[in-house]
């Protein structure tokens, strides 16, 4: 089933995009932080609900785990998942430039 | 060795506790338990820590080594609470995302509450069943019955407690939270009523119980 959960907050999108490659925890905020340029900071209690919560959406699954740490790695509906993200921020991005770019004019 | 007991910390909210735990710290106490009557400290040397009380059920493995990852080491967990310490200087905060924080607390309170509001059910059910089947006519009461109901008073004050702590947790986090989107306003709308519900439905049950306790006590001695 697609995900249709609406709008993703900023955790769940940039988790996502980290997953691309597959990582566990401590490694995914690191991955963020350098896709973010230092913008985005996510500590554990963030993460640890984002990774669970994208876990029962099937949007990522675990593809190792070693009792302590599970590396977990983005599945095919996570990947339609982001893509449709993706496409509404670029529209909202268009929407904005429109009427930006006219009162600046 | 020196043991401080303070009774008035279950009176806190999760966060509120949190920066006791970090006074504590600083004036030298370590904290040592946890009780959902108050917490003790053994005494230690002063230091600098940050203290993070989260609501939810005990952590797992993997989520106690994502903690320590970010240097956030587990303290104790206690009922429905668990206290991180971190003793760097600048360390990254437990939530960095205030929509993923009110998520999470709603499924916690929500949790917590649905497992209260069971347990109580139960109770009511097995203290009615015990009335209306072995006593029908409360005339034939036997001892039994009063340590039953002064088990069930124990339980529900206990549970009453619980569920103040949750309340106020879930409460604070509530107001603290940016209502960004109409969802998570009505999420969290709903998520408050049912903490009052709750709340109340326990009190009910406890008042119950209390009263049907003096009731048995005062019949027995009769």
């Amino acid at each position: 089933m697609p995900y249709n959960a609406g709008p993703m907050t900023e955790a769940m999108y940039y988790v996502l995009l980290a997953l691309m490659h597959p990582g566990h925890g401590y490694q995914l905020m690191q991955t963020i932080e350098d896709i973010s340029q230092g913008r985005v900071k996510m500590g554990p209690g963030t993460l640890y609900g984002v990774l669970t919560r994208l876990q029962k959406e099937k949007l990522i699954v675990i593809v190792s785990d070693d009792g302590r740490r599970k590396t977990y790695s983005v599945t095919d509906e996570g990947k339609n998942a982001l893509n449709a993200e993706y496409d509404r921020i670029r529209a909202m991005i268009c929407d904005g430039e429109k009427i930006i770019t006219e009162q600046s004019k | 060795m020196k043991y401080d007991f303070n009774c008035t910390l279950a009176k806190l909210s999760a966060d509120e506790l949190a920066r006791k735990i970090e006074e504590y710290a600083e004036d030298g106490w370590e904290l040592e338990t946890v009780f959902e009557s108050g917490a003790g400290f053994i005494k230690s040397v002063p230091k600098k820590i940050h203290a993070y009380v989260e609501p939810g059920k005990k952590p797992d493995d993997v989520k106690k080594q994502l903690y320590k990852d970010f240097g956030w080491d587990f303290k104790i967990g206690f009922a429905f609470y668990s206290v991180y310490v971190n003793t760097s200087d600048n360390p990254i905060p437990v939530n960095t995302d205030r929509q993923e924080l009110a998520q999470s607390l709603k499924k916690s309170a929500v949790n917590t509450i649905l497992i209260n509001v069971i347990i109580s059910a139960i109770f009511f059910a097995i203290t009615v069943v015990s009335i209306i089947w072995a006593y029908p006519d409360m005339t034939d009461l036997t001892a039994s019955i009063i340590w039953e109901q002064i088990f069930f008073f124990v339980s529900y004050g206990y549970m009453l407690k619980i569920m103040r702590m949750t309340y106020r947790s879930a409460k604070d986090a509530l107001e603290e939270c940016d209502m960004n989107t109409s969802q998570l306003t009505v999420q969290y709308t709903s998520a408050r009523i049912f903490c009052i519900a709750a709340y109340v439905v326990t009190m009910i049950t406890w008042l119950y119980s209390t009263v049907m306790f003096f009731i048995i006590a005062a019949n027995i001695t009769a």
